[in-house]
């Protein structure tokens, strides 16, 4: 959104936005907490309000916005192809913005020893479920890794009525900002357990239990549970790039997300507008 | 001995994540008042925004509408808070921006619609 408004700024003509979802705003459409838009509108929001503010920025501009329309192919001449309700078509560009986002990592999911039961989940598809859908994945939550989406979830399953019981992290020190480990665990009394390693997930049908061991003193425990919440990092999303061997670079960019992992939409948006405005 | 008076908060209010102390009403470590503030106010109450939502259902679809409480409640009545809020029914999807009244709280209760 960001990157075509700015080049509208910037005087181009012919700016298509596309975007798979049947909306626009990515994953803010889901992060219903504060913590938005202090920066760029000196104002707190919600990812929500963010993302509706923004929005008409974008649909009072000469911008053509098609949504539910997945691009599933970029070529190195910049052609664009995607596929939405009416078919497949492919369009030329001079520029190629990807704003892509991330997704998040799974590795750690697949990597862990023990049986495959229900009730595993990566942290963002369960605010996803809960914000969105309006479905609890469970009700004794443990939390693999203190990133900040982690430490969200923690919070908002709590007051959906779970018991989170823990979030252990393998690192000794916090992967979140520490003001999200303050209003989303202390507030609740949900303990963050530095420098615990899981070994284990447990259960047959569905999740029973974790084995984790203290890597200060070796020391090894079980925790009944029915789900378990991975928030263990977030990759950025280029495999349109990735798969046709293009790099950045000669019209093609990354910005937001796609390009690293930011901490505040603030900071892409801002990024996103300068890189619009210079194609203008 | 450590004086009594003396506290240690992480100010929450925006991301720079402060550490702030106060001793009295001296609170030193903030960049900023609303950092002031918000350490003074946590010693005597501490207040937070309760984001949620609320569902609208349908017989066609089921949707869930985000809020946040208009001001900060206190953090020990948020659960209690919950509970009501999960009791609100909606007879249409609100607009954003608008506002619901909680009157089955014991004090009346504005939540902000923070979606579309
Ligand atoms: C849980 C969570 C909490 C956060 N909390 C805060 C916070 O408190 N404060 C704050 O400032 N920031 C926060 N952030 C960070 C901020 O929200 C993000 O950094 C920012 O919104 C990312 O924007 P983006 O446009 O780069 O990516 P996204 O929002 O992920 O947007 C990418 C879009 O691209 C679309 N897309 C992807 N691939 C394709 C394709 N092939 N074809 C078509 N469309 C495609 C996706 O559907 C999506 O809509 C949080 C992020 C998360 C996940
Ligand atoms: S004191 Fe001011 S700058 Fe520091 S975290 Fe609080 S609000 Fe932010």
């Amino acid at each position: 959104m960001a990157a075509a408004v700015g080049a509208c700024s910037g005087g181009l003509k012919k700016i298509l936005l596309l975007e798979r979802l049947p909306r626009l705003g990515g994953i803010l459409n889901q992060c219903i907490h504060v913590g938005f838009g202090l920066k760029y509108f000196k104002e707190e929001m919600t990812g929500t309000e963010y993302s509706a503010r923004y929005k008409k920025k974008v649909y009072k501009r000469n911008i053509e916005v098609r949504t539910s329309c997945f691009v599933h192919r970029i070529t190195p001449q910049k052609e664009v192809t995607f596929v939405c309700v009416d078919g497949e078509f492919t369009v030329s560009a001079k520029n190629i913005v990807m704003a892509t986002g991330c997704r998040e990592r799974t590795r750690e999911m697949l990597t862990v020893p023990g049986t495959r039961p229900a009730g595993i989940f990566t942290a963002g598809l369960v605010q996803e479920m809960i914000n969105i859908h309006g479905v609890m994945p469970g009700k004794s939550v443990v939390i693999i890794g203190s990133g900040n989406i982690g430490m969200i979830m923690a919070r908002r399953m709590t007051l959906e009525g779970a018991t989170v019981h823990a979030v252990l992290e393998i690192m000794d020190h916090l992967s979140g900002l520490i003001r999200n480990k303050v209003q989303c665990l202390d507030d609740f009394g949900i303990p963050l357990y530095l420098e615990h390693e899981l070994l284990e997930i447990m259960g047959k049908d569905r999740v029973e239990a974790v084995r984790y061991r203290n890597n200060q003193t070796g020391e090894e425990k079980l925790l009944c549970c029915d789900t378990v919440l991975f928030s263990v990092g977030l990759i950025p999303e280029q495999d349109l790039l990735i798969e046709a061997g293009i790099k950045p670079g000669n019209g093609i960019y990354l910005v937001g997300n796609a390009d690293y992992v930011h901490d505040l939409v603030d900071k892409v948006t801002k990024e996103a507008e300068k890189l619009g405005k210079s194609m203008g | 001995m450590a004086n009594k008076k003396r506290k240690k908060f992480i100010c929450i209010i925006c991301p720079k994540c402060c550490e702030l102390e106060i001793d009295g009403s001296e609170v030193s470590g903030a960049s900023c008042e609303k950092g002031e503030e918000f350490a003074r106010q946590e010693v005597i109450l501490p207040l937070r925004v309760i984001t949620t939502t609320i569902r609208y259902e349908t017989k066609e679809a089921i949707k869930m509408i985000p809020v946040k409480t208009a001001s900060p409640v206190p953090l020990s009545q948020i659960t209690g808070i919950m509970q009501h809020i999960k009791q609100v029914q909606l007879s249409e999807i609100p607009t954003i921006g608008s506002r619901i009244t909680l009157t089955s709280t014991s004090k009346p209760i504005e939540l902000i619609i923070t979606g579309e």
